[in-house]
């Protein structure tokens, strides 16, 4: 693999959940613990996972929007961990995100327009004229009419909103890109323009990406790899196809067996039993031996360290012969 | 017609009443004259005060004083509690906690005492009044925009703002004050009507604009003694009252916040 555009090294992030009545911190969730990625350039990365497994706070862990309670994060090279504010502002240039919700992440009182030029203001890249100019050409890029400027959020659609999202994010040329959940929220018949639109920014622009989405088929479409999140741990991390066609983890093969074609294809369906435990409390040594069809006694004692398996795919397993 | 029209019209009502006194009566609110506590005829609608002079003048002219003390003591609250409570609500942890417990402590005395005690002391001018009674509400406004700014900090377009590069510096007065702006005006109308309230029960205690300048409050104070002989001295002041009060009360509570 090439150098890293970004890396993470031993990523932790504890929320607190109690606080006792000396404000000291009594109860903390593990919403991240240990998790080490590393995205190429013009590579993308899907993070797969249930609810509350911790991808989303990945990607803002990533971002800089949160700060880890442990690990190290460097971009380009440099280590981004410790900067804050306007320190952080050259790192902000070149890291965008998209969230899931088109509508909480457009300002109501804010135009069309000026949401999509507040990065570029805020960067100091344009004003005025130029400025105009080049919100006009991000709207064209994703296909919104020029007009659509002076309009507020509230008059645009779902998957207008979305494209707006992502024109403010491209606005300052990234060159990563956290997509949170781009499409979770729009309609079937919109999801497929905003993926292709993904699609072509990675491929024009040369755009890193990191891809959280449940959607395992989705992923194995757009990924180059795919890492596999539980209880906020990395359980597998391989190259899409082949993480998505033979999963080499118990996790990974229950996910990839509840999507609907690979149901279709004749595999067995591994129905998980149980909740996802709580993360406040994790269970000892594999934290999915609780939920895990082929746990064996080891599983509660001993914590798997990640291993290869092949070329560049990894996983978090005391076993070999499954699945 | 929705309250916030109705109060539209009763303000705009009061303002155009207060603005063109002189055009609208034939005597100045100052002019004495021989029939005095003469009772409404119709050469004086609501009669004459103690001194003979013409109720309806002093109850237009007056109506001047009490807007300017109550818009600007409105906007001394707003220029006092907007930065307060955005900042308090931004920030946050400790900040937030002092702000909190200062914005407790002046809430809970009551602001009609408060503001007899500092009138008492610096004694009854326009000036003062509208600053007494901006630094009376200021809490009110600091607390309401607080729980705000509260809210919208944690909104995903300040999260993605904050993506793209942004701080404090940017995001208050870019994306929590716009946010804001609907529910400091509801508060705005809402502060007007208790300063006008409030300033008219200052007078009406004898802490009003020094005389013989027309002022509600101390009209409906002097009509009590001779409410019996002309009681259009003592209502019309308060019916004036009552009606520009209500009239940003409506405004205000109608409102979107």
């Amino acid at each position: 693999m090439t150098a890293p555009l970004i890396a993470a090294e031993g990523l932790v992030k504890h929320f607190p959940v109690r606080q006792d009545v000396f404000g000291r911190v009594s109860a903390q969730v593990q919403a991240v613990a240990g998790v080490s990625l590393a995205i190429a350039p013009n590579e993308v990365l899907g993070l797969a996972g249930e609810s509350g497994s911790g991808k989303s706070t990945i990607g803002r862990l990533l971002l800089r929007l949160l700060d880890p309670t442990d690990g190290r994060i460097s971009f380009a090279g440099q280590d981004v961990t410790a900067l804050h504010d306007r320190g952080l502002r050259p790192f902000r240039r070149q890291a965008q995100i998209v969230f899931q919700d088109p509508i909480g992440s457009l300002d109501p009182t804010m135009t069309i327009g000026a949401a999509i030029a507040e990065p570029l203001r805020l960067q100091g890249m344009a004003n005025g004229p130029e400025l105009r100019e080049r919100v006009g050409a991000l709207l064209q890029a994703v296909a919104l009419p020029a007009g659509y400027y002076n309009r507020h959020p509230n008059e645009l659609s779902g998957g207008q909103r979305q494209r707006v999202v992502i024109a403010r994010a491209l606005s300052v040329d990234p060159s990563f890109i956290v997509a949170d959940e781009p499409v979770s929220a729009l309609d079937v018949s919109i999801q497929a323009q905003i993926i292709n639109l993904l699609e072509e920014m990675r491929t024009r622009r040369g755009l890193a990406m990191l891809l959280i989405s449940h959607d395992i088929a989705l992923m194995e479409h757009l990924c180059d790899r795919i890492a596999v999140l539980y209880l906020g741990r990395v359980m597998e991390i391989g190259p899409a196809r082949d993480l998505v066609r033979a999963p080499r983890h118990p996790y990974t093969e229950a996910l990839v067996s509840a999507v609907p074609e690979a149901a279709r294809a004749g595999r067995r369906r591994i129905i998980l039993r149980g909740d996802i435990p709580n993360p406040a409390n994790p269970p000892a040594g594999c934290v999915f031996h609780t939920r895990c069809p082929y746990a064996q006694p080891d599983c509660s004692r001993i914590v798997p360290e990640m291993r290869p398996v092949a070329s560049g795919h990894l996983k978090a397993c005391l076993r070999d012969d499954v699945p | 017609m929705t309250r916030r029209a109705c109060g539209l019209v009763l303000i705009l009502a009061v303002t155009f009443a207060a603005l063109f006194a002189p055009l609208l009566t034939a005597y100045a609110p100052t002019q004495t004259g021989v029939f005095f506590l003469a009772p409404p005829d119709a050469a004086h609608w609501f009669g004459t005060d103690d001194l003979g002079r013409d109720v309806l003048s002093r109850v237009l002219h007056g109506g001047r004083a009490s807007l300017v003390i109550g818009v600007g003591a409105a906007f001394v609250a707003c220029v006092i509690g907007v930065p307060a409570g955005l900042l308090a609500g931004y920030c946050g942890g400790r900040v937030d906690l002092w702000a909190t417990q200062v914005m407790n402590l002046c809430i809970a005395l009551p602001g009609l005492v408060l503001a007899l005690l500092i009138t008492a002391v610096t004694g009854p001018s326009v000036l003062n009044i509208v600053l007494i009674l901006g630094f009376v509400s200021w809490p009110r406004v600091a607390r309401l925009v607080r729980g705000q700014a509260f809210l919208i900090r944690e909104a995903l377009f300040v999260e993605a703002a904050r993506a793209a590069g942004a701080d404090a510096v940017w995001i208050v007065p870019m994306h929590i004050l716009p946010n804001v702006a609907g529910v400091i005006a509801a508060q705005f109308a809402l502060t007007v009507a208790y300063a006008i309230f409030t300033s008219s029960s200052l007078s009406f205690l004898g802490l009003g604009i020094p005389p013989p300048s027309p002022d509600w409050g101390g009209m409906v104070r002097t009509g009590l003694d001779y409410l019996s002989i002309n009681p259009a001295m003592g209502l019309a002041p308060s019916a004036a009252v009552g009606i520009t009060v209500l009239g940003f009360y409506l405004l205000g509570s109608g409102t979107r916040g």
